[in-house]
């Protein structure tokens, strides 16, 4: 990679034509304006929430748990913060979880490390369903393990789930009580695990602190230790003169009259509208407001919508339904020590047996159980109550009796299935509602499919074996939680046709020759697992294409 | 009619709220009820002032509850209002496991700092653990050719 630096050596001013505008300062953008800002070219990003205030994270004080059901909910909806956009959810079977601000929704991630597999990236080749990328895990494991340095990752070499790799940059994190008796039950079933792989470094690394096991990773990381852009991006890009404008919604993207973008129209946190002019731009604002965005900017000459002539455009939706096994034992697990990422993950099912009634698989993520007021609930959703619970059910002497026996005792196993692409799960805008600067909101059509929930429904059965085997005294488990969108995928297909997708490999679209999009909503097929190491990763291989070919690059 | 939107509680108020809170969160022969820890008093304050998206839902469930016992309101709010039962309850357990009384009981330190060594080898090394999943080998399906 050149490091040759903005020329100018200064940030653009506003409104001044630049190289390259994103929008969009998450794991994603970050990574393209870092690199960009390196290699010389003047970037401007625009980000519709602020630079996080860590002070503000409320992991030390002892309201945590309070405020996490809240004002630290990750769900946009329930949150209601005047950086958010609302999101109709009434015709979608989950929630959308995400956050407005620079590092993105890793604000709020757990930082599960975990790339896709190389069977992830060859789903119709193996399984004859979905489709390939055009791309392979080989293709993209010299970018992945560039972004675990930068990132900071920690975790143990060897993981035979995955091919022979580098070594991460910093050791495994203690797997804690938690994550030793959460391997056990796999140990004694002869079940795959390993201890966690996390976006969090267990000794200071690229302006990170070590991790010391607070534990309140989604509400922000107050230690400094959960990896986030903001942290481990931002300083260099903005040294590197790039210029990062917060409080910035962006409400369309212009093109000329030869159907080239020219830049971006944003609207500033006092409601003033602003022109960013920009001879390339980068769409960076995940699986609802890349298409979200890419569908306001419909115009006469785009009237079905900015880069949609395949009619792509916010189709394939896949958010990874979810659900939850909670094993509680008889023995002190200090289970409100962190991390809250994985102390140890299992892929035991993870690629496709026929045999099982469904195609592809899912990840278990071993997490800690939280605080007191986290013996009944899950990140803030009150979901062990059940839904016929009567009030002496959890309260009363039963509450009591319920926090002696789950609260530092418990382990709630993270199952997250592969989500399979389909065209009637999709992101259009709303017709009426509006963020509050009158923009039309987001809608989801998401239903969850039989293969998922037949998938999810195996996973339970199988990990409830494994908690069990494990000496659990008590379970419980949560089908499909609703609040579980975290991972925002495929709404605007990478593929080599330009009949049925909307990108090509390097994230530029095939209607617009100077318009790209590096985050997840390219995604072809979703794997069963958190995507911020592949969100990265191929970040990261585009913007090397793009500084590569800048010469060639056709600009307004 | 429900009050305004405020976190200013009366003495009646405190008192409808620690009779239910009472309820929901009872004395027993290890742990102190909600009010012996002060939840009626400054807990509440605490948590209104840290929630205070709660106050109206709050208020309008001490309203109902008026001239019921404890035990009578709760499963009045339980069974007709679930956002205001969903507020006072919050309110209560909220501000009784911030009590640093109720968090030295039931030994939570709340969420703190650990040092550890990461270079320490770990026990999963040493015992054969990990090394059983590593002597299965792998498991990942290779990118076909």
């Amino acid at each position: 990679m050149s490091e040759d630096r903005n020329a100018s050596g200064r940030a653009p001013k506003r409104g001044e034509e630049v190289d390259v505008l994103i929008i969009g300062a998450g794991p994603s953008g970050s990574v393209a304006a870092k690199h960009l800002s390196a290699a010389g070219l003047s970037v401007v990003t625009l980000e519709q929430g602020n630079y996080p205030d860590r002070d503000k994270f409320p992991g030390r004080r002892p309201e945590w748990e309070l405020v996490s059901q809240r004002q630290w909910h990750p769900n946009p909806n329930v949150r209601d913060m005047p950086r958010d956009y609302p999101v109709d959810t009434s015709e979608s079977d989950i929630n959308p979880l995400m956050f407005a601000g620079v590092g993105g929704s890793a604000t709020i991630y757990a930082g599960h490390w975990t790339p896709f597999l190389p069977s992830d990236f060859r789903v119709r080749s193996l399984d004859g369903i979905a489709d390939d990328w055009p791309f392979t895990y080989e293709d993209l494991l010299p970018y992945l393990e560039q972004i675990e340095w930068e990132v900071g990752v920690s975790g143990m070499p060897g993981n035979p789930a995955y091919p022979p790799k580098k070594a991460y940059p910093t050791p495994a994190l203690p797997i804690g009580k938690v994550g030793r008796k959460a391997a056990e039950g796999l140990d004694k079933l002869g079940w795959h695990w390993w201890p966690g792989t996390n976006a969090m470094p267990s000794q200071p690394h690229n302006g990170l602190n070590a991790c010391v096991r607070r534990g309140t990773c989604m509400t922000g990381c107050p230690e400094g230790a959960k990896s986030t852009t903001d942290i481990t991006y931002w300083p260099a890009a903005i040294k590197n003169g790039a210029k990062l404008v917060t409080g910035a919604r962006v409400r369309q993207i212009e093109v000329d009259d030869r159907g080239l973008a020219t830049g971006a129209v944003y609207i500033d946190q006092n409601g003033r509208e602003h022109r960013q002019k920009a001879k390339t731009v980068i769409v960076c604002a995940n699986g609802i407001g890349t298409p979200r965005l890419l569908l306001l900017s419909a115009s006469k000459r785009f009237p079905d919508g900015l880069a949609n002539s395949s009619g792509m455009v916010g189709k394939r939706l896949m958010m990874h339904p979810f659900s939850a096994v909670l094993g509680i034992y008889d023995e002190d697990l200090e289970s409100w020590r962190g991390p809250f990422g994985q102390t140890i993950s299992s892929y035991e099912f993870y690629e496709t047996d026929e045999k099982r009634g469904f195609m592809r698989g899912a990840k278990w993520g071993a997490m800690p159980g939280g605080g007191p007021l986290g013996a009944t609930s899950f990140v803030g959703t009150k979901v062990f109550a059940g839904p016929t619970a009567k009030v002496g059910d959890m309260w009363g002497n039963n509450l009591h009796e319920m926090v002696d026996r789950r609260f530092g005792r418990s382990i709630v196993w993270g199952i997250i299935g592969e989500d399979l692409p389909e065209d009637s799960n999709r992101v259009v805008l709303d017709p009426t509602m509006t963020d509050t600067d009158g923009i039309p909101a987001p809608k989801l059509l998401y239903k969850v499919s039989q293969n998922s929930h037949d998938m999810l429904k195996f996973h339970v059965a199988r990990c409830l074996e494994a908690v069990q085997a494990a000496g659990a005294i008590e379970t419980a488990v949560v089908h499909q939680m609703r609040d579980t969108g975290w991972h925002l995928l495929g709404t605007c297909l990478m593929g080599d046709n330009p009949k049925t997708s909307v990108v090509n490999q390097w994230g530029q679209t095939h209607d617009v020759p100077n318009l790209y999009i590096f985050d997840g909503s390219t995604f072809p097929t979703s794997a069963g697992l958190n995507p911020t190491a592949t969100i990265m990763s191929v970040a990261l291989r585009q913007t090397t294409r793009m500084i590569a070919e800048r010469r060639n690059q056709k600009a307004a | 009619m429900s009050k305004p939107a405020t976190a200013k509680l009366s003495a009646d108020d405190r008192a409808i709220f620690g009779a239910i809170a009472d309820f929901l969160v009872p004395k027993t022969a290890k742990m102190p009820a909600a009010t012996e820890v002060g939840v009626a008093a400054g807990g509440i304050d605490d948590v209104l002032k840290f929630r205070p998206d709660l106050i109206e839902d709050f208020h309008r469930g001490l309203e109902k509850a008026k001239g019921l016992t404890g035990a009578k309101a709760a499963e009045l709010l339980f069974e007709t209002d679930k956002d205001a039962f969903g507020a006072v309850s919050l309110a209560a357990s909220g501000a009784y496991y911030m009590s640093p009384k109720v968090r030295q009981i039931i030994g939570y330190p709340g969420q703190e700092s650990l040092t550890y060594d990461n270079h320490e080898t770990p026990d999963y090394l040493t015992n054969g653990m990990l090394e059983r999943v590593a002597r299965r080998g792998p498991t990942y399906k290779p990118t076909p050719r």
